[in-house]
């Protein structure tokens, strides 16, 4: 060729220099050098002709050139099927959702060449073909299945013994068939498997041998496993005359609440029934839930089933077994099926059923990508599903396992709980779990090494509870925390967030113990700790989250030193808080969580002032929160918990004004919290915090009533309040408050047997509730409210016994609930409530002793109730509330103890002294067998009138015990005069109080009176007025 | 994924329903493989076009329904499948020719299915690319490459620098690769021919 220079290879650029150019633009001014000498050297153009034939596409090249066009044109067809794909598309995504149930489809007949028809076949055959999990078809499959098919290619009409009557659902696994078994007259289901592969065999046979161990009305049941002529394996199964729950989905839409829960209820317990016979389903979702013509439910196509005894390594095969909309997380990350992935399937079936739509929606693979980062979304009800469903269906379907209902049966019977209309378990999710959760999922964002130390020492707390190791664990633990909050506040620019977290840490682990008993001092040592370690993050001038974290760490801490019976360190702290939070208040923008946090501090304040009875500054307390919670409620509606904290900051004022003797105020704050929950919540769904506010409502009333001596309304009130606490205490069995809110309603019941003569029910009511108390104080032996109120109510069941007439039984429980109640006080000796209850049973001891003639002791118990009275006066700053009722009782004492030394002195210098003393001189000797003298004495004070109403009552009151006592034994002559003078007696002291008819019906003095007619006229009489 | 994300695999982008720009693509391409093997299996226009069209709407319908998974098996093997089925059906249903099993076994005609597949992929990404380059370097690479003609042959024909005709016959390729690539790749058969 021309112009071509003789090579000189030293000339020549290198291999490489040519590729590069190869790369180059031609533009490139830089290669304009090697472009000359290439054009002119045939050394580097045979290079180059090597270089650009080296290309992966080389050996196509010889198959395009034999056909060098296309063979036809086919831009119309090309159309057809994109117009054909853009209209089924839409459609495709409904179909993918609702997909793969069996349907009637006569796929096995022979077609025309009619493509929908053909269609409905190939969706078919896909269906199964990704049901046996294996991850494409893969060519021997197909192959297999089409050659299967030419044998099932028309319906045959038997198999075996069984007449075949039609195709339920056919696929590249198998066909359904519907069938006649004329030996036993019944139709059922046969399963064929088309040919005998043994992937396919051993399939049919697993679902044969799951079906076959599982004995439940809510599972398909098996008849046998069979072979036909020809030795082909087949499934006969129970035949149910319905429809798949995916059809009647399909047919409308979604479910209403009711049914949802009701089928999501029946399938979960069908698949709890296979597990407790060792079987897993592995492919729970609407097709495989048939529904027959009564609407009940069956399990079907355990197909995919495994065994719970199976290593994990029998099963490893299938990867990822089941359809994609209801894979469960762990399956996706290359867990194991468990018993929660079925649970979680569940949950998918359930939400299915309430919005007519797969939880997960997509492709397969933008499922599994979703399941991969754990994104479940949230169910959106729009208000549309009810709370309780929302919650059930979350908890089944946490991406935690753990975190879900840990049985098929337990997510059932929530289910059925919402049905009842009972409380369910299941509650939202609560931040610690989101926490954890977000930190499973982001293990890098947790480089802050104090913050991940806190939660795992919070952790370490919780777990040493749980296993009730050591309390020194516990401190360790504490410690850890501690530690880990001063390093948090190293970590300075990440010091939001870990403050944030670590207020959630504290506080939920706080909520994770509240309710669980003996944790009060962890609870205050935790609660101590994170709030030096909160103050000593605190930057200079604080700022508005760290006050707010603050100020509910010092409300916290005072409650718990409250409920410790610590009042001064209590008021301290929830003063400091309210100190906190006010300025903060003040310093912004009023919003709802402000709000609502001043008033629950205002609140504790208010509840510590009441304990104190500093009523006024409770109400003023009260009252201040109440509007707050206005303010939240205007700022930010709806929220359950405000409605919760409303209604008992309505009833807690009622308390003050009942207290400060306003009991008509009283009742119109009860009837207000009534009235108010009711009109909120017509629709039913009350959560348990709020519904308990209903009990505790009527629990007042009650209370009201009883003093009013309404006793029908009281009847009435305590029987729904009763029902109300009980249902409550049946959800939740560990709650502390339920619990007490029970014990409470049973103590009620009891006084108002009492107060209607039911002595049986009376003390078997009472004794109830001392067990119920005596377990909570026993569960909880550092709270000092717990045990006050186990004696309160040991009080309470003494006076139940002695009424019934069992002074006995009467005198040692009232010994107990004094020892508790000097015990509580002399542990915190500023509280003097605890003073004035132990004095109370102290008193009621010393009289039943002395009624029962034992002086001495009885002498001593008076004394006893003298000494803590006259602590409670000492301690009582002057409250008349206090004051006057002790000084009245501490008189009534010393009247006593006065009277029983003067026994043993003559009568006749005693007689005329203080009427009082004088009578219960006559009392004293009533019930120490002197008898006559007694007699001599209440004939002596017979006429006696006096201005002071107490002592009227309490002379005449004597006076008809004496007559009272006389009458026990005495000669039929002397009755009629016994009678008449103790009725008269009655008859005055109720003149001159009627007050004192509470009393009089409860004392066992007069019951031998009690069958006495012109006894219960005076009864009647007195409850009329 | 959308449809301006055009550099990834088409298979891949086809999973998204609503990528109708895609789904237009996958058509045009697929349409004359299915469509030229039904004709070397000896079927008349017609039916070919028939079958064609119920095997594409089958496989748009496979993807979306994740039945064919690239990281299990190749799609090429999973498209002579469903053509396979339906050719088998339509025989079938005609009774008209007699059944050959061993035709549907595994690797039966697999040689004429791979050659067909990849041919057809390879005209279908040349008219593309075609269509982005100056006509020059289309007859460059044409003549070089498809016709196998010398580079100074053509370079004189062309009155083009020979530099420059290696230079528009490597770019070409180097396009045509990353083109069949985008509308054929799952799982690499490109490497594996």
């Amino acid at each position: 060729m021309a112009g071509l220079r003789t090579p000189n290879p030293s000339d020549c650029p290198s291999v490489e220099a040519l590729k590069a150019l190869l790369h180059l633009d031609v533009s490139d001014p830089s290669s304009s050098g090697l472009r000359l000498h290439i054009r002119t050297c045939q050394t580097c153009q045979q290079t180059l002709d090597e270089l650009t034939s080296r290309s992966s596409l080389g050996a196509l090249r010889k198959a395009l050139a034999e056909v060098p066009s296309e063979l036809a044109d086919l831009t119309k067809i090309k159309q057809q099927i994109r117009q054909m794909l853009i209209d089924a598309m839409p459609d495709e995504r409904v179909k993918i959702d609702s997909r793969f149930e069996i349907s009637g489809s006569t796929v096995n007949q022979p077609t025309n060449s009619i493509i929908a028809k053909a269609e409905l076949a190939n969706v078919e055959f896909s269906r199964t073909e990704r049901d046996t999990a294996s991850a494409i078809p893969s060519l021997d499959t197909v192959i297999d299945a089409l050659v299967n098919r030419e044998t099932t290619g028309e319906l045959p009409s038997s198999i075996g013994r069984f007449c075949i009557l039609s195709v339920l659902g056919s696929g590249g696994m198998g066909t359904v068939f519907l069938a006649f078994d004329p030996t036993v007259n019944r139709k059922v289901a046969i399963k064929t498997i088309n040919g005998q592969r043994s992937e396919l065999r051993q399939r049919l046979e697993r679902e044969a041998e799951a079906i076959g161990r599982i004995d439940s009305e809510r599972v398909v049941r098996l008849f046998s496993l069979e072979f036909d002529e020809r030795g082909n394996r087949f499934i006969v199964m129970e035949y149910v005359d319905g429809e798949t729950l995916s059809a009647r989905l399909a047919r409308v839409g979604k479910l209403n609440p009711n049914d949802a829960a009701a089928i999501a209820m029946m399938a979960a317990r069908g698949v709890a029934d296979a597990h407790a016979c060792g079987v897993l389903h592995r492919d729970i979702k609407p097709g495989n839930v048939l529904i027959d013509q009564n609407g009940r439910i069956k399990v079907a196509d355990f197909g995919l089933a495994t065994f719970t005894e199976l290593s994990p390594r029998l099963t490893r095969q299938d990867n990822l077994p089941g359809t994609a909309p209801y894979f469960s997380p762990e399956l996706v990350r290359g867990g194991q099926h468990s018993v929660a992935s079925d649970v979680y399937s569940l949950g998918c079936v359930l939400q299915e059923c309430l919005t007519g739509k797969p939880a997960l929606t997509g492709t397969p693979m933008e499922i599994i990508n979703r399941l991969a980062s754990d994104q479940i979304p949230a169910l959106d009800a729009h208000g549309q599903i009810p709370r309780p469903l929302c919650y059930i269906r979350d908890r089944a379907m946490a991406v935690d396992p753990r975190q879900r209902y840990a049985t098929a049966t337990e997510l059932a019977d929530d289910l059925q709980r919402w049905l009842r209309g009972e409380p369910i378990w299941a509650q939202p999710e609560s931040s610690l779990q989101q926490v954890l959760r977000s930190l499973r999922r982001r293990p890098r964002q947790t480089a802050l090494v104090g913050l991940l130390s806190a939660l795992v020492a919070a952790i370490a707390i919780y777990a040493a509870w749980a296993t009730w190791q050591s309390r020194s664990h516990v401190q360790r633990a504490a410690s850890a925390h501690r530690e880990a909050v001063e390093s948090t506040a190293e970590a300075d620019r990440q010091r939001e967030l870990a403050l944030k977290q670590l207020q959630q840490t504290v506080f939920e682990t706080q909520d994770m113990l509240k309710d669980r008993s003996g944790t009060l001092e962890l609870r205050k040592s935790l609660l101590a700790s994170a709030i030096a370690g909160l103050e000593q993050v605190a930057p200079a001038g604080g700022s508005p989250p760290i006050d707010r974290s603050t100020a509910l760490a010092h409300l916290r801490l005072g409650q718990i030193q409250l409920a410790l019976g610590d009042v001064e360190a209590g008021r301290g702290s929830l003063k400091r808080a309210e100190e906190i939070m006010t300025v903060k208040h003040l310093a912004s923008e009023p919003d709802a969580q402000s709000c609502r946090d001043l008033a629950a501090i205002l609140n504790s304040l208010g509840e510590t002032e009441f304990s104190q009875r500093n009523h006024a500054g409770a109400q003023s307390y009260f009252e201040q929160a109440l509007e707050l919670r206005e303010i939240a409620f205007e700022l930010d509606p709806g929220l359950p918990a405000d409605s919760t904290a409303y209604s008992m900051n309505l009833i807690r004022l009622g308390d003050v004004a009942n207290a400060t003797g306003d009991g008509t105020r009283a009742d119109d704050y009860y009837q207000r919290v009534l009235s108010e929950l009711a009109a909120r919540y017509s629709d039913g769904f009350v959560i348990p915090e709020t519904k308990r506010n209903f009990s505790v409502a009527l629990n007042r009333l009650f209370v009201r009533a009883m003093s009013r001596g309404d006793i029908n309304k009281a009847r009435e009130l305590i029987v729904q309040c009763s029902q109300i606490t009980a249902e409550l205490l049946q959800a939740a069995p560990h709650n502390l408050e339920y619990q007490n809110d029970h014990a409470l309603a049973l103590a009620q019941t009891a006084r108002l047997s009492l107060m209607q003569d039911d002595f049986d029910a009376a003390t078997r009511f009472a004794n109830q509730a001392t067990e119920a108390y005596r377990a909570m104080a026993q569960a909880e032996p550092e709270s000092a409210s717990a045990q006050s109120r186990w004696a309160i109510a040991l009080h309470q069941e003494a006076d139940a016994w002695n009424s019934a007439g069992d002074s006995r039984k009467a005198r040692d429980q009232w010994a107990e609930a004094a020892g508790i109640h000097d015990e509580l006080f002399s542990r915190n000796p500023s509280n003097t409530r605890f003073a004035l209850l132990g004095g109370e049973s102290w008193l009621w001891l010393g009289i039943t002793e002395l009624g029962r003639g034992e002086i001495d002791s009885g002498l001593k118990a008076l004394d006893k109730a003298v000494f803590s009275f006259k602590k409670a006066e000492a301690g009582a700053n002057n409250d008349p509330q206090v004051v006057q009722p002790v000084e009245a009782i501490r008189q009534l004492v010393e009247q006593l103890t006065a009277s029983a030394h003067l026994l043993d002195e003559e009568i006749a210098h005693w007689l005329d002294s203080d009427p009082t003393i004088s009578i219960m001189c006559g009392f004293l000797l009533s019930r120490t067998d002197r008898i006559d003298e007694a007699l001599a004495v209440a004939e002596h004070w017979r006429d006696f009138e006096s201005d002071d109403t107490a002592v009227m009552v309490n002379v005449h009151s004597q006076r008809a015990a004496i007559y009272a006592k006389a009458l026990d034994n005495a000669e039929q002559h002397l009755r009629g005069h016994y009678r008449e003078e103790a009725i008269s007696s009655l008859q005055k002291s109720l003149e001159a109080q009627p007050k004192w008819l509470a009393i009089m019906r409860k004392s066992p003095d007069y019951r031998v009176l009690r069958s006495d007619p012109a006894y219960q006229n005076l009864l009647l009489g007195s409850t009329l007025r | 994924m959308t449809a301006a994300d055009t550099s990834s695999s088409l298979l891949i982008r086809i999973r998204d329903p609503q990528d109708s720009t895609s789904w237009g693509l996958f058509v045009d391409v697929y349409t004359p493989v299915v469509y030229r093997y039904l004709v070397n299996r000896g079927l008349q226009d017609a039916d070919a076009r028939d079958l064609t069209q119920e095997t594409l709407i089958e496989v748009a319908r496979g993807i979306q329904k994740f039945e064919y998974r690239p990281e299990s098996g190749r799609f090429r093997d999973w498209l002579a499948v469903v053509v396979r089925r339906r050719l088998y059906r339509f025989w079938s249903q005609r009774r008209a020719e007699p059944t050959d099993e061993l035709e549907l076994q595994a690797n039966g005609d697999n040689g004429e299915w791979v050659e067909v597949f990849q041919s057809e992929l390879l005209r279908s990404a040349i008219t593309r690319v075609r269509a982005e380059v100056e006509e020059k370097t289309w007859l460059a690479f044409s003549m070089t490459w498809l016709e196998d003609r010398p580079a100074s042959e053509v370079s004189q024909l062309l009155e083009m620098p020979i530099d420059l005709v290696y230079s528009a016959k490597a770019r070409f390729l180097r396009r045509l690769e990353s083109e069949v690539r985008m509308l054929g790749e799952d799982c690499g058969w490109l490497e594996n021919p």
